[in-house]
């Protein structure tokens, strides 16, 4: 199912591990537009097979499968030494099951049903953790980030940032609409500088929104919590 | 893992008290045997010393000269009475043979300084010719003349007699015993079998009326029992409450779930089928079926949230958790933010008074954070775009407070007395009708307290509903 083109060589390559026929061509079909070069494996052993003998940059893991259950063969890849980043899909969702696949070695865990939105930002996130990309650009709205070069593009135009506004930013974007706490971004804006006041978010947050003003994006408090971005729209 | 037999309790008790039974009689044999084996010895010896003394009595000094006669008579009147043959020896001042059988050993050992007679005696086994034989000693004064100390001077009397009426004395005496042990043994087990298979009865009846139910009751045991089997009855008849509970939660959850899952199955259906002859626009119509994907998301996993609230509800143990309700509001206020942001809401989490305790409620996380979660729900989709909500914490003198408000339009009288029913929902369209239901199973399962009250608001225009949980 994998889309081919001239491309292939630069997208990151991920195994699709998932045994419904009609889950497992949406997901290589919308991974494949995404960005990604997609194989795929529909069972336990061919999964365990594969993760261990080829290089993937990200394996999608779903746990009910055939022959072998998906948390069996989490364990096994990494009894095998594979590090591989693993995002675990399951229909399970009990939180159960979310701890022990994250002790198992998962990365990531997404709840059946999910968007596919947040699939690929967490796929991203994943990457980008794992050092295998070397630049992610991240669009959201008229927003273009480039993280390797530190730079902010709105409309093509390089936004004038502090880099304290510039890590904020990228910190909200790897979560579009999704609110990110305090204490996360205080974490990412100040790295482990102790001289930050608690409250220096808020003046960061503050300045930051300023410059967003007009380019379509707005930055939300969400008092007592975090803050999320979202894109403007006429409610 | 080994499969265990089941225990006899019938048979264990038997066994474990013919056990006891049976250590006490071979103890008690042992006894007996020892006894009757001394009184036989002592009555034996007595015969034995009499002829030692009437071989004594010959010892005679005479001329300067020991000599002994033998009393033939006397000895067979021993043998006679001992079934078994008798030997004698006399021993001089100097310990030389002076007459009797020389075969038999000289006496050597030391005489007891009290002894039960009045003489100087010794009784020993010995062998004699291969045979084993009880020896009664003497020392016997003999008077050798000229007074003074030196008058008498001593000779030793040994007579030895074979053992075989001892042995077979002691046998019958042992078998006797045994006889009569084990018609004890076998009458006592027959009466302990028997009692204790009169003390089992309540259980067999139990057991026949268990057997007898008709398999599908889940009904408590009322028949009167022992003091001993009541508790065992008690557990059965709330295991079987439990059972009960958890398969009514079953029924109707399977009931209202076909309902819930179907009807957003329909309208996806319809949907697909207007969108396929083109009676309405591919992004109206992909609009109405996202919508619907949405609508039984929602449906699916409020069904199952209240399956684990009656299954919590039927394992008492997972409740005693503690939950610090601060960081589960700012988890859940993330998790709901793009909910949130959709409807660009303005929201905001207050947190008011000591927080002394953290601001901890008792009660399993994940019940906690279902309860909120749905109040959550109700306030986002009742407050209009750009609107107001929020979470308050609050500590108060006895506990916390945790309410959830929003600016939506509040709840009428008719619509407050049907809140609590299932699938009420005041719009069909965007609420399962379920979490309400899941709310009021969560409190009632942490021991909270829920009310559902309008705000009363200053500005005109303005309105809105806060669901107040206390915490106990």
């Amino acid at each position: 199912m994998s889309m081919s083109n001239g491309t292939q060589a630069e997208k990151p390559r991920l195994l699709v591990v998932e045994d419904d026929p009609a889950l497992a061509q949406a997901l290589a079909l919308a991974l494949s537009r995404r960005g990604f070069h997609v194989s795929q494996s529909t069972n336990g052993r061919s999964a365990l097979d594969r993760a261990t003998h080829e290089e993937f940059a990200a394996i999608v893991l779903d746990l009910t499968l055939p022959e072998m259950d998906g948390l069996d063969v989490l364990r096994a890849v990494r009894a095998h030494g594979t590090t591989t980043p693993v995002i675990v899909l399951t229909a399970r969702g009990t939180v159960g099951d979310r701890v022990q696949g994250l002790r198992l070695g998962a990365d990531d865990y997404l709840p059946k049903p999910f968007d596919l939105d947040e699939l690929e930002a967490r796929l991203h996130a994943l990457l980008r953790r794992g050092g295998n990309v070397a630049s992610v650009r991240q669009h959201f709205g008229a927003l273009r980030v480039d993280e390797a070069a530190a730079v902010c593009y709105a409309n093509e135009q390089a936004l004038e940032l502090s880099a304290r506004e510039f890590a904020m930013l990228v910190t909200l974007i790897e979560k579009p609409a999704h609110a990110v706490t305090r204490e996360r971004l205080w974490e990412k804006v100040f790295g482990d500088g102790r001289d930050a006041q608690p409250d220096a978010i808020e003046v960061v947050a503050y300045r930051l929104r300023k410059k967003l003003t007009g380019l379509g994006v707005e930055l939300v408090a969400l008092r007592g919590v975090g803050y999320l971005i979202r894109e403007k729209r006429a409610v | 893992m080994k499969q265990l037999q089941p225990i006899s309790i019938k048979r264990r008790l038997t066994l474990s008290i013919l056990a006891a039974l049976v250590a006490f009689l071979i103890v008690d044999t042992t006894v007996i045997y020892q006894n009757t084996l001394q009184s036989i010895n002592v009555a034996f010896d007595r015969t034995l010393l009499a002829s030692a003394r009437a071989i004594g009595d010959t010892v005679k000094f005479e001329n300067g000269k020991l000599s002994a006669s033998l009393p033939y008579a006397t000895l067979e009147v021993f043998e006679a009475v001992t079934r078994g043959r008798i030997v004698y020896r006399v021993t001089d001042f100097d310990g030389g043979f002076l007459s009797g059988y020389p075969e038999l050993p000289a006496h050597n050992g030391v005489f007891p300084k009290r002894s039960p007679y009045a003489a100087l005696a010794a009784f020993y086994e010995d062998r004699f010719e291969d045979e084993a034989v009880r020896v009664a000693a003497l020392l016997q004064p003999v008077y050798v003349g000229s007074g003074g100390s030196d008058a008498y001077r001593m000779v030793t009397v040994q007579v030895a007699e074979t053992l075989e009426l001892r042995k077979t004395l002691a046998q019958q005496a042992l078998r006797s015993t045994l006889d009569r042990q084990v018609i004890f043994l076998m009458l006592l087990s027959t009466l302990i079998w028997w009692l204790i298979a009169r003390g089992m009865r309540p259980i067999s009846a139990l057991r026949r009326e268990l057997l007898e139910r008709d398999p599908d009751s889940l009904a408590p045991i009322t028949t009167p029992a022992s003091r001993e089997l009541k508790p065992a009855i008690e557990a059965l008849n709330e295991v079987m409450a439990r059972l009960k509970r958890v398969l009514d939660n079953q029924q109707r959850f399977v009931r209202d779930a076909s309902h819930q899952l179907r009807t957003p199955l329909t309208v996806l259906k319809a949907q697909v089928q207007n969108a396929q002859r083109g009676h309405v626009a591919p992004d109206v119509a992909f609009a109405g079926l996202a919508d619907s994907v949405d609508r039984a998301t929602r449906v699916v996993n409020q069904m199952l949230a209240l399956a684990k609230v009656a299954q919590l509800d039927a394992e008492p143990a997972q409740v005693e958790a503690l939950t610090n309700l601060h960081a589960m509001a700012q988890d859940l206020a993330v998790e709901c933010s793009p909910l949130i942001a959709d409807k660009a809401l303005d929201f905001s989490l207050d947190v008011s008074g000591a927080e002394a305790n953290g601001f901890r409620a008792t009660g399993h996380e994940w019940l906690i954070r279902e309860l909120f979660r749905n109040l959550m729900s109700n306030a986002i989709r009742h407050t209009p775009s750009g609107a107001a909500f929020g979470i308050d914490i609050r500590a108060t003198g006895s506990g916390v407070l945790m309410s959830v408000w929003d600016s939506g339009c509040g709840i009428d009288a008719e619509r407050e007395a049907k809140l609590f029913e299932p699938f009420s929902s005041g719009d069909p369209l965007s609420g399962s009708g379920l979490g309400l239901i899941i709310c009021r199973d969560i409190c009632k399962l942490i021991g909270a307290r829920l009310t559902l009250r309008n705000r009363v608001l200053d500005e005109p225009g303005t309105s809105g509903l806060r669901a107040t949980v206390v915490f106990g």
